[in-house]
């Protein structure tokens, strides 16, 4: 049984309701962790290429905080671990709890939140009630299900960060301010005093249509308006662009100025800042172009196995039909050479590096896999799934082919993987170590379901993309369609 | 011939007002009696809203009843021991339209007596926005003889617009949901921002019921309740203040009443030497001995949301609870006078401007053990 209560003034509360709102931007739910001296508050992205935390310190934040756990009983719900103690609660129902406690109405506004959590075996319901004391004796409470969860937390490594800068959030802000609103990616790099910011759309291609136009905004900002700056120069690191708008928008109403650790593309990128005993920090999976390349990823060993597992699968497959068909060949190809088709500021030129080998169409392919990049699980064969559905024409396929020569060339992910955070709950860890199989891969991956459940999930998401896009012609719905009939 | 009614209001604004808190259905039954108008609305036989539209929120008002009373028996299934006034049906929808037909929507209502504390500070009372300049607008309502068209005009700067409502006959028996006057077991009266802002407060985990718990004499004294929403269930309390004890500084309580409710505050004073709310103005809970001393009723909060119109225009309200569970929300109307000078209202019509009254009436969702209680309210 472990027991959390705190409370917090009304400041706090609002400081509450805005980290709140910046983490909705990253997903759906909220992990809350309970420790003896702090409370963290988290949350990662579907795709898990971002991972939003904040610390809030037991001395500062609140009034009060008192969190015991008796360890004697395994707690039914919720989970406790050591000295922790964490759930998940739907970042909806939080928000809907503390939107709109600002001052408004000034005989009954509030005057103290009290929080409570009784995690209890015998105990069905899981519930965090939270009072809000407002003024003319009003007090309004609320209880909220929050559900058991297993939570990662991403690690980094501060002290191997080689880059790192820090700067004004309203600084950011002017130069986020310049970019347009359907730019999807930022690339940060520094030139000869100058540190560029440039917001660029990667195109996508299906056939003859664009489907996504690139559009580049670069912003070159002194490098005396930093704070603090010391980064390589000429190398580019991109991130999500809409990642970087939800941190800067919440460090400028934190008013804290945020510190950038990263070391090299294709590793993560740390954003973080402190204010008010709360310590944010932002670790988000970056893309781009690794020097030295050439260098095989000699740590991890676990990519080349999981390829060659799949080999035995039958090559010779009809190539003439569709994804369902390529099932086991596309499994054993290698993730893309994203670290190529990531320049931004030459759209035309990624074409020309990436088609050595008579691949004319892999571009447009590539760069929607960079969608995927993931902080915990290498792109994995869901991915080369969708890359697969994205363009239906089937000569495609012969390119997939060619560009299984390359494996060893791009090790980009695999690379990047030996950093990842390890999943805090162990007992998560796949079974089936023996087999080569990374410890953070998806399930999928190893239970390998049945092929035609599978065309069927990434067609959904092929379907998704189609309507996002706002300019789909005809043509690339009848080929949709196509594709659509063939199952 | 003498039209059999015919009512001249120079603010269309209140009508509309008024109207618009009953505004959940899209017709409205209405009753045309010697001291005013009486619009009702109804969902399902479980939610009822009267709005009554007083004689004196018209400049004229001249309603012929002698004229009537022979070629009105069909249609009338009013039992009551009165004389039968007519008695029909019109879209509400459409007379809310016609109402504001020259924009006097929304310009000061919803965030007029809401978010202003004190109704008299009303935003729109400069001499140039527009209700001032809507000043001479007038309004005809007339209802030529029984089973004519119900005709609203409206003039403004010498446009006239005339808009004929058809007039149905009633359905079947409409009765209104009975409240036991003599049988009420729970009034509370407080000012309408708070059960706005509760009720507005419970909506936000999207509830399907609604509890309403009250005593007399334990904490919590009174409390309202959304339950049967997906994630979270949240609780409202009104409970004493805990900074002003209210035996400590009778005082500064009273005082802060006299502030809050300029009419009924001696009232309010003597029943605070009982433990009561602070919110409250009056707070009686006499529940018969068979329920115990805690009053428990449970109603669907779809149906309570309705009346958030009532709630956000309001000033004060009186929540009654009868015997059987029925709710009464009496909603008390200060409609604010927006022409300052030389409005010549025939009746008494205090500075502030009229007071209009809305009352709705919530059928109670049955409980278990109190199912024998609450079927009698379902037969009568």
């Amino acid at each position: 049984m472990s027991s959390l209560t705190l409370s917090l003034a009304p400041p706090a509360l609002v400081r509450l309701h805005d980290v709140l709102i910046c983490l909705s931007k990253f997903s759906d739910t909220v992990a809350i962790e309970a420790e003896h001296d702090l409370l963290r508050l988290s949350a990662l992205n579907s795709t898990k290429t971002a991972f939003a935390s904040f610390v809030c310190e037991k001395e500062v934040f609140f009034e009060t905080y008192a969190f015991n756990v008796r360890k004697d009983i395994r707690s039914s719900s919720g989970s406790t671990a050591g000295d922790r103690f964490y759930c998940q609660i739907l970042l909806k129902t939080l928000l809907s709890v503390f939107r709109g406690r600002v001052d408004r109405n000034k005989d009954t506004a509030v005057e103290r939140c009290d929080m409570e959590l009784q995690e209890d075996p015998q105990e069905t319901e899981c519930r965090l009630t939270i009072k809000m004391i407002c003024g003319l004796g009003v007090i309004k409470s609320y209880k909220l299900t929050y559900e058991p969860a297993s939570i990662q937390h991403a690690v980094f490594d501060k002290g191997r960060a080689t880059n790192q800068w820090t700067a004004d959030p309203r600084f950011l802000k002017q130069i986020i301010e310049h970019f347009s609103l359907s730019a999807e990616q930022l690339d940060i790099y520094s030139d000869s005093g100058k540190a560029v910011f440039t917001s660029f759309t990667t195109k996508i291609m299906d056939g003859k249509e664009v489907l996504k136009y690139p559009v580049h905004t670069s912003v070159a900002a002194d490098k005396r308006d930093f704070e603090e700056i010391q980064i390589e120069d000429n190398m580019h690191i991109a991130i999500n662009l809409k990642d970087f708008k939800a941190v800067v928008a919440h460090a400028e109403t934190a008013n804290a100025t945020v510190t950038a650790r990263y070391t090299q593309p294709c590793k993560p990128l740390q954003l973080a800042y402190d204010f008010e005993g709360v310590n944010a920090e932002f670790t988000i999976m970056t893309r781009g172009e690794v020097e030295g390349e050439t260098a095989p990823a000699s740590s991890r060993v676990g990519m080349p196995q999981l390829s060659q597992r799949h080999t035995p699968a039958p090559i010779s497959l009809n190539r003439m039909n569709t994804p369902r068909g390529a099932t086991p060949n596309t499994q054993m190809l290698p993730p893309p050479p994203r670290s190529r088709s990531i320049r931004p500021l030459n759209g035309s030129s990624t074409q020309e590096h990436l088609a050595p080998t008579a691949v004319s169409d892999r571009p447009s392919a590539s760069s929607v896999s960079m969608d995927y990049d993931s902080l915990f699980v290498p792109a994995d064969d869901d991915r080369q799934w969708d890359e697969m559905d994205e363009q239906e024409e089937p000569q495609d396929i012969l390119g997939w082919d060619a560009s299984g020569r390359q494996d060893n060339s791009e090790p980009t992910l695999q690379e990047a993987e030996p950093d990842f955070p390890k999943i805090a709950d162990t007992r998560r860890r796949p079974p089936k170590d023996e087999m080569g199989v990374p410890p953070t891969q998806r399930m999928s991956q190893v239970w390998e379901p049945s092929r035609v459940g599978r065309v069927q999930l990434t067609l959904s998401r092929f379907e998704g993309l189609v309507s996002s896009i706002e300019n789909v012609s005809s043509q690339c719905f009848r080929s949709f369609r196509s594709v659509r009939s063939v199952y | 011939m003498e039209p059999l009614f015919t009512g001249v209001s120079n603010n269309a604004h209140h009508l509309y007002t008024l109207l618009s808190c009953i505004g959940f259905a899209s017709r409205a039954t209405v009753q045309i009696t010697p001291d005013g108008l009486r619009f009702s609305a109804e969902e399902g036989r479980v939610l009822q809203g009267l709005a009554f539209l007083d004689k004196s929120l018209f400049t004229s008002y001249s309603f012929n009843a002698s004229t009537d009373t022979n070629q009105d028996e069909s249609g009338q299934n009013d039992e009551d021991s009165e004389v039968a006034y007519p008695h029909f049906v019109v879209s509400l929808s459409a007379l809310l339209e016609t109402l504001k037909i020259f924009g006097i929507n929304d310009l000061s209502e919803p965030n007029g007596s809401r978010d202003t504390n004190i109704p008299q500070t009303n935003p729109a009372s400069s001499a140039f926005s527009a209700p001032a300049l809507l000043m001479d607008r007038s309004c005809t309502l007339q209802y030529a003889s029984h089973g004519a068209p119900l005709s609203i005009a409206i003039t403004e700067a010498g446009v006239k617009t005339t808009c004929e409502l058809v007039t149905y006959e009633l359905e079947g028996n409409e009765s209104d949901i009975p409240l036991q006057r003599d049988a009420i077991i729970m009034k509370v009266i407080m000012r309408s921002a708070w059960l706005h802002n509760a009720i507005g407060e419970l909506d936000s985990s999207t509830p399907t019921i609604l509890k309403l718990s009250a005593c007399a004499n334990r904490e919590p004294y009174f409390a309202l309740s959304g339950a049967g929403g997906p994630f979270s269930e949240s609780t409202v309390e009104f409970s004493v203040d805990k900074h002003n004890e209210p035996g400590a500084d009778q005082t500064g309580l009273s005082q802060t009443h006299k502030v809050l409710a300029n009419d009924g505050s001696s009232r309010a004073r003597a029943t605070r030497t009982k433990m009561a709310p602070t919110v409250t103005e009056t707070f009686l809970v006499t529940p018969p001995s068979a329920m115990g001393d805690r009053i428990k009723q449970s109603y669907r909060f779809a149906l309570i949301r309705k009346a958030g119109r009532a709630m956000s225009v309001a000033n004060k309200v009186s929540i009654r609870g009868d015997r059987q569970g029925v709710l009464s929300l009496q909603f008390m109307i200060e409609l604010d006078d927006n022409v300052p000078t030389g409005r010549p209202v025939g009746a008494g019509v205090k500075a502030v401007g009229p007071v209009c009254f809305v009352d709705f009436r919530f059928v109670p969702l049955l409980d278990e053990e109190e199912a024998e209680m609450d079927v009698e309210v379902d037969d009568e």
